[in-house]
């Protein structure tokens, strides 16, 4: 069996998917979100974090077999039975680590664990079917329909990111979208209309909305890197209800958050 | 979905709550006047009817009086938030900080005024009891090595040798069902059925004469009520007033004497009761058991004769509150710490199953629970039932007043607690019937003994402190069990450990011998008679409580810090034994000088990140079910003093329920290898070290449930924070009530919940050590709040503010 290396797992989740869950945090993303909440878990390698006093740093990653991934999300099951709750797998980027990510849902399958992947959708198809025949439910991540604006703000285009989500329609899988909003990026009336359109046409029943905050900011002094968003502020509940209504009104569920 | 908001709707409650929480605390001296007075009147008398002749006195002769808009009468002392005196367990304590201090209300904790003409007489009244204590007796049992312990506080008993036992609900049922005037005639056919030629039965006349007498004591002293209601009536021109005060008269003629035809005179009853008994003696933790299961008959009938509405139910009960609210206990300050805030710990149970496995929630259960959260008091102490077949209502709705966020209510697991109590001999019928007694303790109303959680401390902590150091105490210099060598004469762990298990064998056997000094002397000096008269089979038994009276009578013992022996352990085993990383003289060393210098503070940091319970973390988790497990093998080794005199039982077992202790215990604790500082509080009952879960909810429970809790029936104690976000909305609100159907499932003790308010995260941010448990979660992003930069924590404040 292989490993892979985690940045970290959270217990007692509850913004990636139903119920209570366990959250397995990847290490490693093509993409670099200008408000990744989670920059730590951009780079595929191990890191140091650094704290206030930057005298000792924390190791972020560590290598981990699919079995002692396994053994800890094994330790909430009354939460998840009691939820309807489970594991979800997000990152960095799942499908960047798709092998150990596949090996990982497999086996909680075999469990009666629920599984959820959180996904950029941004990898090979290969590597994306792999991870999709163990999963029960997909979070896919939509941050711009503009492939240009998408490379401007994440680093990449978005065409590989939309064919998927299109081949991934077809499997009748249970699928949410999930768009971060980010104010001035991607909040136009156009963009998220545009992307409820695109779930319509595919059969996506629910999109969820979920609204920028800046807390990640703090990790980037940590990790010596900068923020470029730093004055942005949250979007107002007027806005994003105004979202969530524009999505409805394409008859696509939509929610605030996660 | 909207927030429940949880509003005061009768402007008499509002006023009487009013009044009660602006009171300053006091001290009332009629109590100790009257029984000086009636001891010097009856210093021949037999003990138990010395006791009850005492409280005749007291209650003919103490100040009474019914408030404007009062519907349940009747008080404890002059006042409300007055506290009576009980010179009869201790008073050298009162003479000394009188001379000290003037008066009780120097303290720098909870304290109590004194009026100024009260001085004089109170030194005097102490001039009599001088030597006749309770507190006196014992200390003259004590051998010198249990002194010498309570001063190292390894153990510690001294609340038991102040005040009375308390920890009991009687049985509210049989008074409900047949008055007081049911009760005498039992001791009366008792009697009558006495041949005095008989071994024991000039003992038994007197104890049952006594429950005669005080009995009807209680029953005079409601008619004083009735009388004073109807005086009254003539001084006001408020028609609903004097109609009121008619009504009042008309209760107070009838109950607790005859039974209670209706839910007004119910209520009333059981206050009468559970008055007196704390006026009787100053035990506390006096609970009402399962006051939704046995009101309800009263409830169900005025609601379908249309005699009553659900608005005037939940007035009575709250007005039921206050009155329990109006109640305290004034203590010694050596013991004070041990239960901070002026607690009274005045449970009531609701909702459970019977023993056909059926749930037993009614609409009384849900009005209960309403009115609690509307009062907003410390009193009552509410617990809930839970199991696995709780209507989901009940569930949501304890969870919705949990989430208002004032710690209550807690919340009991029926899965747990009942094959507990069966697997100590409990019958099937009573062990479903259980109910909870002061916090986390349990005891079936009416068949149990006193105090089913324990008497008296043992410091784990402490324990771990003195094994470390040979016996002897690092900050008295005394020595106390010494032979079996100190950490650094230790060559593995296992040799450690034999050290552990040999120090808790001698200070369990000390704390039990403490418990026997207690109860040999309660037994003698202060019996409780109307307790008694109230509790099964006692009157039958021609027996006290304390003399074996109760059916079942099993206690345990007091454990205070095994959060922190576990990770102590943790370090040592890790840095020590097996990485030797640490060298065991540098350890000491640094406890020692309280990790002085930047190598001290190296050192605590490394020792700050072993292992720590409370994550799931097997490595530690299974060390904290060894430390537990030494003292277990222990203890069920001893017997109680009512062993082979009656009840079933007569034993002990565990709990980890020690209430505030874990301050006071952790003063005397010098800095410890979990990293913990000197004179820092020790963690609470079962719950993780403050700031060491920062896994989260379900690692907590993960790590609780591995404990042997089956044999814990003294009860468990799990504190648990929230942060407000888990708790608001709908979506975060399912899983909330999600994960405390895992709790019931995963067979937890008890839990109780705090949510963390803006103000607690900013305290957090002026001492970060404390909160290190403090998790915030917002989408996409999870953190320890203290790890956090300043900006950032304001962020989450000002959310914190808005949104939740
Ligand atoms: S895809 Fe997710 S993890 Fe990757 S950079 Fe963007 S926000 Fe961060």
């Amino acid at each position: 069996m292989s490993e892979g290396l985690v940045a970290r797992i959270e217990s007692y989740g509850v913004y990636d998917g139903p119920g209570i869950r366990t959250v397995v945090f990847l290490k490693g993303c093509p993409l670099r979100c200008q408000w990744c909440s989670s920059p730590e878990t951009q780079h595929r390698g191990q890191e140091y974090y650094y704290g206030e006093d930057s005298s000792k740093g924390e190791l972020v990653g560590r290598y981990m077999s699919v079995e002692e991934v396994v053994e800890v999300v094994k330790q909430d099951m009354t939460f998840y039975n009691q939820s309807g709750g489970g594991v979800t797998l997000s990152g960095g980027e799942v499908l960047s680590q798709a092998k150990f990510s596949a090996e990982i849902l497999k086996r909680c399958q075999e469990e009666y664990i629920h599984t959820a992947i959180e996904t950029s959708g941004y990898g090979s198809w290969g590597n994306f079917k792999q991870v999709l025949e163990f999963t029960d439910l997909v979070l896919f991540d939509i941050k711009h329909l503009d492939s240009n604006k998408h490379l401007e703000v994440t680093g990449v285009e978005n065409t590989w990111i939309i064919d998927n989500l299109r081949r991934a329609a077809q499997l009748n899988k249970e699928m949410i979208i999930r768009i971060p909003v980010i104010p001035g990026v991607n909040d136009s009336k156009e963009n998220i209309s545009q992307t409820a359109q695109l779930a319509q046409e595919l059969g996506i029943k629910e999109v969820h909305l979920l609204a920028y905050h800046s807390l990640g900011r703090e990790k980037y002094a940590r990790l010596d890197r900068e923020y470029l968003l730093e004055n942005l502020e949250s979007p107002s509940d007027e806005k994003m209800n105004y979202l969530k209504k524009l999505v409805e009104s394409k008859g696509i569920k939509a929610q605030i958050g996660g | 979905m909207k927030d429940k908001v949880y509003q005061i709707q009768s402007p008499r409650v509002e006023k009487l709550r009013e009044s009660v929480l602006s009171k300053r605390p006091g001290v009332c001296i009629e109590r100790a006047r009257y029984i000086t007075e009636a001891y010097q009147e009856n210093e021949a008398a037999p003990i138990y009817l010395k006791r009850a002749k005492a409280v005749e006195k007291i209650l003919q002769n103490m100040s009474i009086y019914i408030k404007d808009g009062e519907l349940i009468v009747g008080n404890q002392a002059s006042d409300e938030r007055t506290a009576p005196i009980f010179p009869e367990y201790a008073v050298e304590w009162m003479e000394a900080e009188i001379e000290a201090e003037g008066n009780f209300d120097k303290r720098s904790g909870d304290n109590f005024h004194l009026p100024k003409e009260h001085i004089d007489e109170l030194l005097e009244l102490v001039q009599y009891w001088k030597g006749k204590t309770l507190h006196a007796k014992c200390y003259q049992l004590l051998p010198d090595e249990v002194k010498k312990a309570s001063k190292v506080k390894v153990i510690h008993g001294e609340g038991n040798m102040t005040s009375g036992d308390g920890h009991i609900v009687p049985d509210f049922e049989k008074v409900l069902d047949k008055g007081l005037e049911g009760i005498i005639a039992e001791a009366q056919a008792e009697l009558e059925k006495l041949d005095l030629g008989e071994v024991d039965a000039i003992r038994r006349k007197a104890f049952l004469e006594a429950i005669i007498l005080t009995n009807k004591s209680v029953m005079n002293f409601a008619k004083r009520y009735a009388q004073l209601a109807k005086d009254q009536v003539e001084e006001v021109a408020d028609p609903t007033i004097k109609e009121e005060l008619i009504k009042i008269a008309e209760l107070c003629e009838r109950v607790p004497a005859k039974a209670p035809r209706n839910f007004y005179e119910a209520v009333q009853t059981i206050w009468f009761i559970h008055l007196v008994l704390q006026i009787e003696s100053n035990g506390h933790s006096a609970s009402l058991g399962r006051v939704d299961q046995y009101l309800y008959p009263f409830y169900k009938n005025d609601i379908e004769e249309g005699t009553i509405t659900k608005e005037f139910v939940k007035e009575l009960l709250e007005c039921l509150w206050i009155k329990l609210f109006s109640i305290i206990k004034l203590r010694p300050t050596s013991h004070a710490g041990y239960g901070a805030g002026y607690p009274t710990y005045q449970n009531v149970t609701i909702g459970g199953q019977n023993a056909q496995g059926k749930d037993e929630t009614n609409e009384l259960s849900y009005l209960i629970l309403e009115s609690v959260a509307e009062m907003k008091l410390t009193q009552p102490n509410l617990s809930v039932r839970v199991h696995t077949n709780s209507p989901e209502r009940f569930l949501r709705e304890a969870a919705e007043v949990i989430k208002a966020g004032y710690g209550m209510p807690a919340l009991h697991n029926d899965e747990i607690i009942i094959p507990s109590l069966l697997d100590k001999g409990v019958s099937y019928e009573d062990a479903y019937g259980y109910t909870m007694v002061g916090c986390v303790e349990v005891a079936v109303p009416g068949k149990w003994g006193y105090r089913c959680t324990g008497m008296t401390f043992l410091n784990m902590l402490k324990a771990l402190e003195l094994t470390l150091n040979d016996g002897v105490d690092p900050r008295t210099g005394y020595e106390l069990f010494k032979g079996q060598g100190n950490l650094n004469d230790f060559r593995s762990f296992d040799q450690l450990w034999k050290a552990w298990e040999a120090h808790i064998a001698y200070y369990t056997k000390l704390s039990v011998i403490v418990d026997h000094v207690a109860d040999t002397q309660l037994e003698e000096l202060v019996p409780d008679i109307l307790c008694s008269s109230l509790v099964n089979d006692c009157i039958k038994r021609g027996k006290t409580v304390k003399e074996g009276g109760a059916i079942y009578d099993m206690v345990s013992g007091l454990q205070v810090g095994l959060a922190n022996v576990a990770n102590s352990f943790a370090s040592i085993k890790k840095y020590i034994f097996e990485e030797k990383s640490l060298k065991a003289e540098e350890l000491m060393e640094s406890l020692a000088n309280n990790f002085a210098g930047d190598r001290g503070q190296f050192i605590k940091k490394m020792l700050l990140d072993a292992p720590k319970y409370g994550n799931g973390d097997d490595y530690v988790d299974q060390l904290a079910v060894a430390a537990y497990k030494t003292y277990m093998n222990q203890i069920k080794n001893y017997k109680n003093t009512r062993y082979g005199r009656g009840p079933i039982g007569g034993n002990y077992y565990m709990s980890t329920s020690g209430i505030s202790s874990n301050v006071p215990m952790g003063t005397v604790t010098g800095a410890t290898p979990d990293g913990r500082e000197a004179e820092k509080p020790t963690a609470e009952g079962a719950s993780p070290t403050q700031g060491t879960d920062v896994k989260g909810p379900t690692g907590v429970l993960n790590s609780v449930t591995k404990l042997p809790t089956m044999m814990i029936t003294g009860g468990q104690l799990l504190n648990q924070k929230f942060p407000p976000e888990l708790v608001a909305g709908e979506r975060q609100f399912d899983r909330f009530v999600s994960f405390i159907k895992a709790f019931i499932n995963l067979k937890a003790w008890h839990v109780q919940f705090n949510i963390v308010s803006s103000k607690t995260l900013r305290a957090a941010q002026h001492n970060p050590e404390e909160y290190r448990d403090l998790i915030v979660r917002v989408a996409g992003y999870c953190a320890q709040f203290v790890t956090l930069d300043q900006k950032t924590q304001d962020d989450i404040i000002a959310r914190t503010e808005q949104k939740f």
